[in-house]
């Protein structure tokens, strides 16, 4: 299958997460807010966050368990890794969401803020690709 | 749940909770399991849980490879209808209240914050949801940038409360003509909008 109807069948199956999480019981489908209240361990009701995480886990488990698709790889080493994902853990906390809660759920829900937020990943991490690619 | 999504506060968490039967309870839980399962799903499905696509969009001046956006624009096309009924009735279809975030001011975390974001997403090519999904994947690297990822978050967590004495939205917001002045219970009103 082409991969641009791959990419927009999988987007609808993202979608239809965040409007299931919604519908049920009133969250938004962020990630890195779903992953940053469980590793800090938030008060208030959390089974729905542990569920959820689980079943982000399932598919990839179950894909690799029966040898479907192809296992990405991580295209820099050990160092560059640890700090990207320090960067990335920081800046979406401060940000209060990711590409999921911003890009998906906010601009789903028409927001001002995560309209910004999204053009100001896109547009950092599109100029440290440029560098990284092209001028480095 | 970041501060971006639904803005209750723990008490009314709990008095929500409080109100739902057990039975719903657990409904609510079973939701959320499907809901992360089609997410986990959608993420292999679309290809965007591998760096090598990410890349390959943000590479704009290189072969660029348009398939990010397909993804996104489907996620959007059917999260928003799911998102206007929300709005509309303020409700779950069970019937639980629900606040969406209605925060608008533009502020110094939330742009600073994406910079970083953008940098460590462009230099690596994961974010946070991929992240999970290609650790679960068994990849060593992706469970390295995981759990660099969760420091990341506690810390910023951990850096927001200590912050909260004062309030960062203040100090940005247009609505900011008064001193900044020790944020007390009060202030959550004024700078909402």
């Amino acid at each position: 299958m082409n991969t641009n109807l791959q990419a927009l069948a999988g987007g609808l199956l993202i979608g239809s997460a965040a409007a299931v999480l919604l519908l049920s019981s009133g969250r938004i489908a962020g990630i890195s807010g779903i992953l940053g209240r469980l590793v800090v361990g938030d008060a208030g009701p959390r089974g729905w966050r542990i569920a959820f995480f689980a079943g982000l886990l399932l598919p990839a488990v179950m894909a690799r368990a029966v040898g479907w698709g192809d296992v990405p790889t991580v295209p820099v080493g050990y160092g560059l890794a640890v700090a990207a994902g320090l960067m990335v853990g920081l800046g979406t906390g401060w940000a209060s969401g990711c590409t999921s809660g911003h890009g998906v759920c906010g601009l789903a829900n028409f927001s001002k803020r995560s309209l910004v937020a999204t053009l100001v990943f896109m547009a950092t991490a599109g100029l440290t690709v440029y560098v990284q690619r092209h001028v480095a | 749940m970041s501060p971006e999504s639904p803005g209750r506060s723990e008490g009314e968490d709990r008095s929500a909770a409080a109100q739902t039967s057990s039975g719903e309870q657990a409904a609510t839980i079973l939701w959320a399991l499907l809901a992360g399962v089609l997410f986990g799903a959608g993420l292999i499905v679309s290809g965007m849980s591998d760096p090598a696509n990410v890349l390959g969009f943000l590479d704009v001046t290189g072969a660029w490879n348009p398939s990010l956006a397909f993804a996104m624009g489907g996620a959007i096309l059917v999260a928003a209808p799911a998102f206007a009924w929300v709005r509309r009735h303020g409700r779950t279809l069970q019937g639980q209240p629900v606040r969406l975030p209605d925060r608008r001011h533009i502020t110094a975390p939330l742009v600073l914050g994406s910079v970083l974001f953008g940098l460590g997403w462009g230099l690596v090519g994961l974010c946070p949801g991929p992240a999970v999904v290609v650790a679960a994947q068994g990849v060593p690297k992706a469970c390295a940038f995981l759990i660099a990822l969760a420091l990341g978050l506690a810390v910023a967590s951990f850096s927001a409360r200590s912050r909260r004495t004062v309030d960062p939205r203040t100090v940005v917001a247009r609505s900011c003509r008064r001193p900044l002045r020790r944020a007390d219970p009060k202030d959550k009103k004024v700078v909402k909008n």
